[in-house]
């Protein structure tokens, strides 16, 4: 039977899935707020 | 799993084959497949750029390559070596072995899994092709330093664009490790009984997302100065050069144990299997791995003792630095610790694990000299650097990953690889590793400069020796690939177990193991 389900959802159930994706978001933000902090906080007298 | 859903499995999941089975895999085995061949792909550009280094340096005065592309081979070796061969070989036996070793059927995002591995080839591609371009390739060094390295021309923005690639790759890399163990371990496995090659990736993902976003920062900053007439590290401007040293080393300071504590974890899980004993102090590994990677965070300045910096920095620096001594002579402690009265047997990983613990050692010990202050104003920028770093990379995270390419290359394939020719392979590499980096310990006490393609004919004895310790220790690599690729072919079959001493879920799985590890949970008591 063909099936059009990712290969990830056959293996990860919902619950998971939710968690998985609070992760990678909490996680990604961080990466970009050291990234952005990193940046900001050498700018000063650079006009 | 009945028999009818196990081949419907097969037909859907291997659905597209040849080339692009490849490109769009989601399957931590594939993708952990294709990180070791691209890791070991660079690892021979990486390799051939040391070698054309090797020649250069073989004899005083100017031979092959004029200075500016010498510059550029130290700096791409670094690079490629870096980013290319050893970073995405760990990140290759995470991929294969982490699921297995938790219980899991997959990493938990299967899809950025594959995005993450497939920016890789695009990254190097841009980098290496600025070999071709005005100016040539960047010269100013892998730490790219500024002023220095707006000198580079045309590759400037190839260069830091490439970085960027690889820091994303790396970020998400880490995220989906994190994910996967934090979210996917099977019931029972709790976070003290994971394996410790599993407890050093954490800490190494954790790493990753804390630092490459500050390599990531400091690269911008290097492009906004350049391009859109900022001045963070330019003096006219009102900025200041010797930030940018701050902000690099404040990602490079971790990056070494990014590229060490998963080699901490595949020494830990093959010198209990062949000493047949459980490893000694788990939780006390675990607690030293930790120590390891918050003190990696507050020794950067060890980089710039010579830069002119307050009294009170330099001492900070100093001891903080010689404070990794301890957790790291922690573990050295636990792996002898579990060697002792153990029933112990010499295959080809265990070989591999023994020479990683007394090289990389000796590579530590000159950390600790470089580590002090007032004598590191004698070695900075000299050989002994070069020789520090080598021994604790390739002796160190580069015999880690031989070892641990030994050590389940049966459970990948499902065949033994050729035991005598490993044991020749590791001989090989251990005689010439020696004979290649040791006198440059030499060179630099002497008051060789690094980076430069000619010397004082005081220089000229050692200089050959490691040149031709150089030449072999490449040849011996060529063994490994014939090795590998008799292995990968067929040879003697292998069984679940592999290896006598071994304990873990990855070895109750047969060998090869299923396209999905773990399809129902295993329980873990
Ligand atoms: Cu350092």
């Amino acid at each position: 039977m063909p099936t059009t389900i990712p290969e990830s959802r056959q293996t990860v159930t919902a619950d998971a899935s939710r968690r998985n994706f609070r992760t990678v978001l909490v996680l990604g933000l961080i990466a970009l707020a050291v990234y952005l902090g990193f940046i900001a906080m050498h700018f000063h007298g650079n006009g | 799993m009945s028999h009818s859903h196990a081949a419907h499995d097969e037909h859907h999941d291997r659905a597209p084959s040849g080339l692009m089975r490849w490109v769009t895999t989601t399957n931590h085995k594939d993708i952990g497949t294709l990180y070791l061949s691209f890791s070991l792909l660079m690892f021979f550009v990486g390799g051939t750029m040391a070698m054309v280094i090797r020649a250069e340096l073989f004899q005083p005065g100017l031979q092959f390559v004029d200075p500016q592309f010498f510059n550029s081979m130290t700096t791409i070796h670094a690079l490629v070596m870096i980013f290319g061969a050893v970073m995405p070989g760990f990140v290759g036996l995470a991929n294969w072995m982490v699921p297995m070793m938790i219980g899991a059927p997959d990493m938990a995002l299967p899809r950025m899994n594959n995005w993450s591995f497939w920016l890789l080839p695009f990254a190097f591609i841009l980098l290496l092709s600025t070999f071709f371009m005005p100016g040539g390739a960047p010269a100013g060094g892998w730490t790219m330093y500024a002023p220095l390295v707006m000198q580079t021309g045309d590759a400037f923005p190839f260069l830091i664009f490439a970085v960027h690639i690889l820091g994303i790759s790396s970020i998400m890399g880490a995220i989906n490790i994190i994910a996967t163990v934090f979210n996917m371990r099977a019931p029972g496995m709790t976070f003290m009984k994971l394996p410790l090659f599993v407890w050093t990736w954490i800490i190494t993902a954790f790493l990753l997302i804390a630092s490459m976003p500050v390599l990531a920062g400091a690269v911008t900053m290097l492009l906004t100065d350049r391009f859109f007439g900022t001045s963070f590290f330019s003096a006219a401007g009102g900025g200041d050069p010797v930030m940018y040293q701050h902000i690099f080393w404040f990602f490079g300071h971790p990056e070494v144990y990014i590229m060490i504590l998963p080699a901490f974890g595949v020494v830990s899980a093959i010198v209990p299997t062949f000493a047949r004993k459980p490893l000694f102090g788990y939780s006390s590994m675990v607690y030293a791995t930790a120590s390891i990677a918050f003190l990696s965070f507050i020794v950067w300045a060890h980089h710039m003792f010579t830069v002119g910096m307050p009294l009170a920095g330099e001492l900070f620096f100093m001891y903080t630095t010689v404070l990794i001594a301890v957790p790291t002579g922690v573990k050295i402690f636990n792996w002898v610790a579990t060697m002792w009265k153990g029933s112990m047997t010499f295959e080809t990983p265990m070989l591999f694990a023994l020479g990683f613990i007394v090289m990389f050692t000796i590579g530590g010990f000159s950390g600790l000299m470089l580590g002090v202050t007032p004598a590191d104003f004698q070695y900075h920028d000299t050989y002994f650097v070069v020789a520090h770093f080598h021994y604790v990379l390739v002796t160190g995270a580069v015999y880690s990953i031989m070892a641990a390419v030994y050590f389940w290359l049966p459970k990948w394939t499902g065949h033994m690889y050729d035991e005598k020719l490993g044991k020749l392979h590791f001989w090989l590499s251990t005689i010439f590793v020696n004979v290649l980096f040791f006198p440059q310990h030499f060179l630099g006490l002497a008051g060789m400069p690094r980076r430069i393609p000619d010397y004082n004919v005081q220089f000229a004895d050692w200089n050959m020796v490691s040149s031709i310790g150089g030449f072999m220790f490449g040849l011996s690599q060529l063994l490994f690939v014939y090795i590998v690729i008799r292995c990968v072919r067929g040879g003697q079959k292998a069984t679940a177990q592999v290896w006598e001493g071994a304990h873990g879920l990855e070895w109750t799985l047969p060998s090869p193991p299923p396209y999905h590890s773990f399809t129902t949970p295993p329980v873990v008591k």
